[in-house]
Order: structure tokens, then sequence, then C-alpha cells
């Protein structure tokens, strides 16, 4: 029981301030750009069903694929992880396993940004 | 504060008394019990009544069931025309006022609960304290800096006065919070649609030289944006309004000063 006051309770720690907003404005902007870029790469990985190990090694070193394919993977990531983090702030219960929810969270989408990033590069530049 | 409904409720069988032997016309009404001496159970109560004995709203069937069958009974009302709010409760699965719901528009048996995912103080009468000190928070008042004129009211031009349509008619019944999930999970922390509505009306006043601070205030993942845009909030709401909107509105001002 406790005999915190009604708006005390309302007013709780106070207001987190502009990253709310961006976390908001990035969420979208991921999914605006998630939406060509996602038939792009399924359209894409249907015309590679017939190539090479070579040959798709190839294609993913030109300029223009693997940039598109470094916005596609950033952005499913970071719109995934955006996600993710709002599923938990709904429904895990306030305390430690939530922080530590958002916590592994957090390594885990850096973890997997990375690869993919190493990965792309390590095609792109030495092939 | 009063006993409230424990967190982890069962329901219980219920009394049935039917009171409509011979009418023409009959309508069961099943509504929902508990005070704090049935511990953890709940139940829910039938009551048959002949609602050509009673006045054409849910409401006056309620007062039917409180006056000539059970006294007990326990709900809040007032204005009975809708503008006070008091009897908002959740009448066949839709958060609304039992005063403006006609029985007729009902199916042959209507259930009543109170607002969902509120306290319940007894029956159908949930406690407000929260709700109404988010409603505090807000500060929901002219907040100016600059001295009122001394010799007449601070003055809008119609175009300025006609935003606040559509806002200011709000009544704070709980309808519209209450019917949100992300406020059913959340009610600790985000302000709801009915809180957010009446900030947007304070944000939007052309009068108010507060609407930064306001808006900081509002600048939280929880606070406002916790809405996912269910819209349950405006397919409820008694008065027609639209809370759903506000609240984009309010997003939006968030991301033109935010860019």
């Amino acid at each position: 029981m406790s005999l915190k006051s009604a708006l005390g309770r309302a007013r709780g720690l106070g207001a987190v301030g502009h990253d709310a907003t961006r976390h908001w404005i990035w969420q979208r902007l991921t999914a605006v750009a998630l939406l060509p870029l996602s038939i792009w790469f399924l359209l894409t990985l249907c015309g590679l069903e017939s190539l090479e190990h070579q040959e798709v090694l190839a294609w993913l070193r030109r300029p223009v694929v693997s940039t598109l394919m470094l916005m596609f993977t950033m952005s499913l990531y970071y719109h995934g992880h955006l996600g993710v983090q709002v599923i938990i702030e709904d429904y895990a219960e306030e305390g430690w396993e939530k922080i530590t929810c958002i916590v592994f969270l957090y390594l885990i989408s850096f973890f997997i940004a990375i690869a993919t990033l190493i990965a792309v590069l390590k095609i792109a530049v030495t092939g | 504060m009063a006993s409230q409904l424990p967190h982890k409720i069962k329901i219980g069988p219920g009394k049935t008394v039917c009171a409509a032997d011979g009418a023409k016309h009959k309508k069961r009404f099943i509504v929902y019990r508990w005070n704090q001496d049935e511990g953890d159970t709940a139940r829910l109560d039938t009551f048959e009544i002949p609602v050509d004995a009673c006045g054409p709203m849910v409401l006056d069937a309620l007062i039917y069931i409180k006056n000539r069958i059970d006294s007990t009974l326990t709900f809040r009302r007032s204005c009975r025309e809708g503008i006070c709010g008091s009897c908002a409760m959740n009448i066949d699965a839709t958060n609304t006022l039992a005063c403006i719901r006609t029985i007729q528009e009902c199916p042959e048996e209507i259930r009543i609960y109170p607002l969902p995912h509120l306290p319940v103080i007894k029956d159908l009468v949930p406690d407000m304290t929260h709700f109404y000190a988010q409603y505090t928070s807000i500060k929901p008042w002219l907040q100016t800096h600059t001295p009122a004129p001394p010799d007449r009211e601070r003055l809008q031009s119609p175009e300025e006065r006609e935003r606040l349509d559509g806002l200011y008619e709000c009544i704070l019944c709980a309808c519209c919070s209450t019917s949100c999930p992300s406020y059913w999970w959340n009610e600790d922390r985000y302000l709801g649609p009915a809180t957010l509505l009446q900030a947007y009306r304070w944000i939007v006043d052309s009068r108010d030289e507060n609407t930064g601070e306001r808006l900081d205030d509002l600048e939280d993942p929880f606070r406002l944006f916790r809405c996912h845009t269910i819209m349950n909030c405006t397919s409820t709401c008694p008065k027609q309004l639209n809370p759903a909107r506000a609240i984009a509105e309010i997003k939006q001002l968030m991301v033109n000063r935010t860019l």
C-alpha cells in the first residue's frame, strides 16, 4: 500500500523528451523505406535462383546492389528493433526483467547489424 | 480509498430474478456484481424485467431494478441526458453511457459490466482516482504569461474558436480510455485517449501561451506514444468525438518541432 498522492503517481518520473519522438519518426521512416526495398529484395531473390555462387558474389559486389542490400538490411533490423522494443515495453512487467529484455534486444540488434555490415562489405570490397 | 476489486477475480454463480411474468415485452439484464464482502468472487445476476414498465434507456432499466427488485445494486448516475458522464459502463460489450443507450437497440440478453480495467469499488462503480489524476497532470486550464486585458476577456477569432470544436465537448466519462488496450496494459504511464484529447484541447487553444511546455510534458514513449492507433476510443465515444485524431495531431506537432 502506498500513500503517494494520485497526482504524484500520475506524474511519475516525468517525460523522456525528444528521444520519444525520434523513436516514433524512425519507426515510420524505416517502414516507408522498407516498402520499396522489400519489393526490390524479393524480386532480386527470385532472379538469383538460377545463378552460380560466383555470379551471386559478382552481383553483390556491384556498388548499387551492395548499397541497396545494406539499406534494406539495416532498415529491416532497425525497424524490427524499434518494434520489438515497443512490444517489450507494452507487455513486460516493470522491473529488472523489462530492463534485461531491452538490454538484450540492443545487444542482439547491434550484433546482427554489425555482422551483416561486415559480411556485405567483405564481399563488396574484397570479393 | 474504498476497498477495490482484487487483482484476480473469479465469477461465481449469481441469482436470477424474473419480474416480468406475463409481460408482453421483456428483456434479460445480466449485471456484474461485486462488493468487498465477497472477496475475490464476483457474480453475474440476471434480472428479467418488463421493458414497457420502465423508461426507454438502459439506465432506466437499472433504476427499475434498483427501485423494484434489488436496492443493493450500485451504479453512478446523475444527469440522465449524456452530459455528466457518470453512468459510463460496458453495455453489450461496448463502453457507453447507460442514459443514452436505448433498451430497444440492445439484444434480448443485455450484459452490463463496469468500465473495463479500472479498479472496482462496488458493482458498476469504478475507481476513477488515477484517471482524474492523469487529467489533472496535463493542467487543464488556460496558462498565460501576458496579463489579461483590464477591460475585456481574452479574444479569439471565429477560426481559432472553431479549432476547439470536437474537443471541448468531452465529458470525461472514460469510455474511450477504458476501451483502449494500450491503456489497459500501461494505465500507470500512458495518459489514455481522454486525457490526451483534453491535452490537445489546451494545446490548440489560441489564448494559451504554454504550448511548448505542454508538448514537453507529453513527449514520452508512454504518456503519448503508447497510442498504437487502435481506434477503439473513436469507435466507442458516446459523444461521437475523435480522440484518435487529437492524438495524431499531437504527434504531428511533436514531429514538426523535432525535424
